[in-house]
């Protein structure tokens, strides 16, 4: 076997007109949540220098777009849902003025039709702009944009956009759960501390002579979660934000389950695995939209312990409750029934979008139910949920 | 690249062709997912028949290792010889190189995809179904071709193979694995598509039976499913119905039913589907 110098490199970087604007839709795309190192600039003018050598400076005719658009969005995207996103993110930084043409219209801009001219202007020009419209449509980028995002009240976002990238970001975010180290070491070909009962198991095929020792090393684990949503109607307009968050948790969590709740309970660990989040959305829609009354928090956890707590619970699950806690039952029974999922559970976690909204004073929590709950955490924005993340991750 | 891959039976659309164009270009794997059924694995197949190369897969699964998929050593052969040098003069150190050379080395699929001198395409298949740890030792090997082993030292690539990953997105693949990756997501065929598929499979069906089935297909795809029927049931259907002699679809339900186990495979589904609905679907891929 021949040994050899790395197969493949960079190579000179090619000097074309369009570097810049190349540049600019990766930052562009950075903004809108894309994973992209400064490899992808590099990617980027390789496949231009190699695939469109006489088509330098100039993007104009669409077939010639069709073709970047393919080969950039093959090399840009590394998920579903980014490669869903990536056409409108295309066509809003290279055809901004088609763009303004066929997208759709936000709740402020239909009112308004001076907001309509506006994106116009902002957009006009080949490429000229990476701006996106913030929440309360005026323009920003990067990270001062996902800033407002973090801060702002999900159930005040009016824009369709950035309501989407709030909802994606709320999925990162929970991705992004610590792993924390377990009790239990498991068995592997390098650590420090030898596993002997291993090691001498592994040394039979040598005949006795120990060739392969094994060893304990330590064994990363997320928390064990049970999730709980409120998707009533007065939690409609966060119901995509805890969708979204509970999806990123169920994707790390590995022993996660999660349920969903108005007047009687649902199991959705299985529709919220769907790779699809516009179907997942809908299936959750017309879930709730079968009910048009009030919430049964209190008669939807009594079923969750008559049907599910002996099964899904021990002292190791978390149980984290997203609702605003607008109930139709009887406190006393709420109180009762999150007793009974304390008693089997290890900590109850309640994230609350009603909490610390600004120039609102929070509701008072019932002494009988505060002494159930182990945290009770404000959920309404990016950074609450941001602190839910680094709560469940503690133990 | 198109024509290439549609003359070894697998139909592309063109932004499908300019990704498998990236992939030669930038010598980057290439990340399919998408449904099961959707063609993913048969991609990898015609690729590698399109540009007479070999192919060279590895099917993952819960707990696969380095050893069944990169390299391991042949235990005996290397106990034979130290048994064989104990009278050997030789240097205890040279003895020891002897024992971890190339000779006493079996390579598994990865180590043979990088040692081949004409460059074969490594399907990795279900990577989703391997355990994190082997999804973090692809890493190197997916960066830098090459392949470490403690006792040997690093073998680089001889020539970069395509390499193409797929996934059915069973469990979450890490950051760092996409971020290598060109992406590609694979969706169910629209009708025309479908209908070149079954075409250029089964050439010998007529073309109104394709017309109807594949509407009927399309139809079934469009109702709320555990399983969603794919490609290869839509040929497997194809061969069914052909093969019984039928010229077109059947008249109703329960004549469908004899057949149906090719395209619904999941008994909730079947349970589900009851003969009303089964009848609008074979009007409607009627009139198609």
């Amino acid at each position: 076997m021949s040994r050899r110098t790395a197969p493949h490199g960079a190579g000179a970087l090619p000097d074309i007109e369009l570097g810049p604007q190349i540049a600019g839709f990766v930052r562009s795309l950075r903004g809108d949540g894309f994973d992209l190192g400064p490899g992808a600039n590099l990617d980027l003018h390789r496949l231009l220098a190699a695939q469109l050598p006489a088509r330098r400076g100039a993007v104009a005719h669409l077939p010639q777009v069709a073709e970047l658009h393919d080969a950039m969005r093959g090399l840009l995207c590394h998920d579903h849902d980014e490669w869903q996103r990536f056409p409108d993110l295309f066509e809003r930084y290279w055809l901004p003025m088609q763009w303004a043409e066929n997208a759709p219209l936000s709740a402020a801009e239909k009112i308004d039709p001076r907001l309509r001219h506006e994106r116009r202007a902002a957009t006009t020009g080949f490429a000229g702009s990476s701006e996106h419209f913030d929440a309360d449509g005026g323009a920003g980028s990067g990270a001062g944009r996902q800033n407002t995002l973090s801060r702002t009240d999900f159930g005040f976002l009016l824009d369709a956009r950035a309501r989407r990238e709030t909802e994606r970001l709320a999925e990162r975010l929970a991705r992004a759960l610590p792993q924390r180290v377990a009790r239990r070491r498991r068995i592997a070909r390098r650590g420090r501390r030898l596993h002997l009962r291993r090691t001498l198991r592994s040394s039979f095929r040598s005949g006795g002579l120990p060739l392969h020792p094994r060893y304990a090393v330590p064994r990363l684990e997320t928390p064990k979660l049970l999730l709980i949503q409120d998707i009533s109607h007065s939690m409609a307009r966060y119901s995509p934000l805890f969708m979204r968050f509970s999806r990123g948790l169920l994707r790390v969590a590995r022993h996660a389950e999660a349920f969903a709740f108005h007047t009687r309970l649902y199991r959705v660990t299985d529709l919220y695995r769907e790779r699809d989040s516009v179907l997942v959305k809908q299936r959750l829609e017309s879930m709730s939209h079968l009910w048009m009354g009030g919430t049964r928090i209190a008669e939807s956890l009594a079923e969750f312990n008559r049907e599910h707590a002996r099964s899904r619970l021990d002292r190791r699950t978390t149980v984290v409750l997203m609702s605003d806690g607008y109930d139709a039952d009887d406190p006393e029974l709420l109180a009762s029934q999150l007793a009974a999922i304390r008693a089997r559970a290890g900590r109850i976690v309640w994230l609350n979008p009603a909490l610390d909204r600004p120039g609102v004073v929070n509701p008072q929590t019932p002494p009988e139910l505060a002494a159930n709950i182990d945290r009770l955490l404000p959920a309404g924005n990016l950074q609450g949920l941001s602190q839910a993340v680094d709560a469940l991750a503690q133990t | 690249m198109r024509s290439r891959l549609a003359a070894a039976g697998y139909i592309a659309e063109p932004p499908l062709a300019t990704t498998l164009g990236l992939l030669e270009l930038l010598e980057r794997p290439l990340l399919l997912e998408g449904d099961a059924g959707v063609g993913k694995t048969a991609l990898a197949k015609a690729l590698a028949e399109s540009e007479s190369r070999q192919l060279i897969r590895l099917q993952c699964y819960e707990g696969l290792d380095v050893d069944t998929a990169v390299y391991e050593w042949n235990y005996p052969r290397q106990l034979l010889a130290v048994k064989l040098q104990e009278g050997s003069d030789r240097s205890l150190a040279d003895k020891e190189a002897e024992i971890f050379s190339e000779r006493y080395l079996l390579p598994r699929p990865l180590l043979r995809a990088i040692s081949e001198e004409q460059s074969p395409v490594l399907l990795i298949d279900e990577i989703d179904r391997a355990d994190e740890a082997f999804e973090a030792y692809l890493l190197e090997l997916l960066s830098d071709f090459q392949v470490s082993i403690p006792e040997f030292g690093t073998v680089p690539a001889k020539s970069i193979p395509r390499v193409i990953l797929t996934s059915n997105g069973t469990r979450e693949l890490s950051d760092a694995l996409r971020r290598r990756c060109l992406y590609y997501y694979l969706d169910y065929p629209d009708t025309a598509k479908e209908r070149a598929i079954v075409h250029a499979h089964l050439p010998q069906i007529e073309e109104q039976l394709i017309r109807q089935l594949v509407a009927f297909v399309q139809g079934l795809r469009g109702l709320d499913m555990r399983k969603k029927p794919g490609v290869a049931e839509t040929l497997d259907w194809a061969a069914a119905l052909w093969g019984t002699g039928k010229h077109g679809l059947p008249s109703a339900a329960r004549m469908l039913r004899e057949t149906l186990a090719c395209l619904v495979k999941t008994r909730e589904d079947q349970q589900q589907l009851d003969d009303g609905q089964l009848d609008e679907l074979l009007d409607a891929a009627r009139r198609a």
